[in-house]
């Protein structure tokens, strides 16, 4: 799994912080900078003076859960690619999370290769979609 | 002491009265002949008032269809129960179990529907359900830390760990992925249970579907050396179903049939009768004992065999693919000649015309518009022209029709069947002037667009609508006459 040269940045966001501490080393090993927030409020802060790549973000979580940031950043313009990593699998819950404005989504728990994979491959889609 | 004919007339009369169970007397037209006072009791009208209805009036579900199903299973059975919702007078609706005899006297034909409330069974299923996916969702976050922590370490990604080490975390591994299938079989048990799995029937091809999954364990079988062989009849096998449901099925028999056979072959077969469909999945497996035939579908159940994969399951596969072919109104069941013999489970599913499938759905939605006052309309799209039979030029017209449709409506609520040469469309809180205008637009965006396609095949694109109150304001008169045509 080669991640391109640039090293992309990423903001991790997620309330539990098991979650963070393991997926911030994963990610790290796999060659993204990476800035975590614990909830959608903090992220929105942060995401002030830091523009990352991609965010992989948690649903459910305190202050503000990631449906309503990922509204809130569509309907400001942010087109920031967003990848949900839910506790929900079921069908409802997919369409849901996509109505929000998500590129994608993974079903806790998953398997870290997939979800390297799925980052890859939105930021691949990203960068087409530009040029 | 002894009854007299008269007095044994007089008890029965007296224990029909007063027995905790509604009883009502219905003839052929569905008018109600008789109701006791529990009857009258739980649905909250008089003895003498419900003798002035008829059961369409207390059981709105009942659509004309369903009353003529009903009456076909009685006559070859002279019994059928199930579970059903009533109106009570005060709009509430109740959901009851259903046990209708037949009896005849002389020419006349009556049944006997005998009913109880079973509200607070459903109550609890509900309760259960929504602990079983608050639970599960739960469970999934610690999940993730524990499987990504094994991962870590395993990886090496936390430094070096030796052979005997990294066996210890695979199995973990494995372990905790055996968790979350269980975790996503119990939803879906519970979900079947408590009656919350709406299926998304759409026009398929069994034939399409079985090839999928066969060539998805066409892997598996080669790494077994073993043999999947897939019979099925020339030609597509439409029906009626849930894609994605059906593919669970399949793949949770043939996952079985890898689990407990370990030489040999594995051969799954379509069956089409004309009025349903026949899939089988065979083997050449490890067998099951007559006891165990019916035990295989019950919850839990492993019946202490060992697959030769190692795997273990959940033992929820067969009772959830039982509930998915049941949901579709099919039957399963179990074939064996007996221990080390092989066997054979075998699932049959209904073959419904588009338009039966489309009533039975809109049935639903028009009850629920009914009740609150609203309104509903049906457009009809039809392709007439030199063949409408079944064929792919035709099939790719009704899909960008379809498309059409969902674009111009955008609507998830609204009901949308593809038949051979039809597209049928329900369209909820729609009125027969504002549904007027979206089936033109349509019309005249396909036109536009399939001019070319319509021309090359020479056929033409009209609709139809009938809408809800104004072209017939009684639910069961509306169903009639959706697909019959108006003598003008």
């Amino acid at each position: 799994m080669s991640v391109p040269e640039t090293k992309p940045k990423m903001l991790l966001v997620d309330d539990d912080p098991m979650i963070i501490e393991l997926l911030e080393l994963r990610l790290i090993t796999q060659g993204y900078e990476v800035k975590t927030a614990m909830d959608g409020q903090a992220a929105y802060e942060a995401l002030k003076n830091f523009s990352p790549d991609i965010i992989v973000c948690d649903v459910v979580m305190p202050r503000l859960d990631g449906l309503s940031l990922c509204r809130r950043l569509r309907s400001e313009n942010n087109l920031v690619p967003f990848l949900f990593l839910t506790a929900k699998g079921q069908p409802k819950e997919k369409v849901e999370v996509l109505s929000a404005g998500a590129d994608d989504y993974l079903v806790k728990p998953f398997d870290p290769h997939e979800l390297g994979a799925r980052i890859l491959s939105i930021l691949r889609r990203k960068e087409t979609g530009n040029t | 002491m002894t009854l007299s004919a008269e007095e044994k007339l007089a008890l029965s009369m007296f224990a029909a009265e007063k027995t905790s169970e509604g009883v009502l007397g219905l003839d052929t037209e569905g008018r109600i002949l008789f109701a006791n006072e529990s009857a009258s009791r739980m649905l909250g009208y008089s003895v003498p008032q419900l003798g002035a209805q008829d059961i369409f009036y207390i059981a709105p579900e009942m659509v004309p269809v369903l009353w003529k199903e009903l009456w076909k299973e009685l006559r070859e059975n002279d019994r059928f129960a199930f579970e059903f919702q009533l109106q009570a007078a005060s709009g509430a609706s109740l959901q009851v179990d259903i046990l209708t005899h037949r009896l005849t006297f002389g020419q006349r034909e009556l049944g006997c529907l005998f009913f109880h409330d079973i509200e607070d069974r459903k109550r609890l299923q509900s309760l259960h359900q929504e602990f079983v996916t608050n639970v599960s969702h739960e469970l999934r976050t610690p999940m993730t830390v524990i499987r990504e922590g094994i991962s870590q370490v395993s990886e090496g990604l936390r430094g070096e760990i030796n052979d005997s080490q990294k066996r210890a975390l695979t199995l973990a591994l494995s372990g905790i992925e055996r968790m979350g299938r269980m975790i996503d079989d119990l939803l879906d048990m519970s979900k079947i249970e408590a009656g919350k799995i709406a299926l998304r029937r759409e026009r398929l091809d069994l034939n399409a579907i079985v090839r999928d999954v066969a060539s998805a364990f066409q892997a598996v079988a080669e790494d077994r050396r073993m043999d999947l062989r897939v019979t099925t009849p020339a030609g597509p096998v439409t029906l009626y179903a849930d894609h994605d449901r059906l593919v669970q099925v399949l793949t949770n028999l043939v996952g079985n049939s890898f689990k407990y056979t370990e030489k040999g072959h594995i051969q799954i077969e379509i069956a089409s009768q004309p009025h349903e469909v026949l899939c089988s999945v065979m083997d050449t497996g490890i067998g099951v004992s007559k006891d165990d035939l019916e035990k295989m579908f019950v919850k839990f159940e492993q019946l202490g065999q060992v697959a030769f994969t190692g795997e273990k399951g959940t033992g929820l596969g067969l009772s959830i693919s039982r509930g998915i072919v049941e949901l579709h109104k099919g039957r399963i069941w179990a074939e064996s000649a007996g221990a080390g013999k092989g066997s054979r489970v075998l699932f049959t599913l209904p073959r419904q015309s588009g338009q039966d499938v489309f009533l039975e759905q809109l049935g639903g939605l028009l009850h629920d518009v009914a009740r609150r006052g609203g309104s509903l309309s049906t457009v009809d799209f039809k392709f007439s022209g030199n063949g409408t039979k079944e064929n792919a030029s035709l099939s790719g017209l009704l899909c960008e029709l379809e498309n059409m449709v969902r674009k111009q409506t955008g609507r998830m609520s609204d009901l949308v069947i593809r038949d051979v040469d039809a597209l049928h469309v329900g369209l909820q809180s729609m009125v027969k002037k504002e549904a007027e205008r979206i089936a033109g637009q349509i019309l005249e965006t396909a036109r536009k667009e399939l001019a070319r396609k319509l021309q090359t095949l020479g056929m033409t694109l009209t609709y139809a609508i009938t809408s809800f109150p104004e072209d017939a304001a009684q639910e069961s008169a509306y169903l009639a006459k959706i697909f019959t045509p108006e003598d003008d």
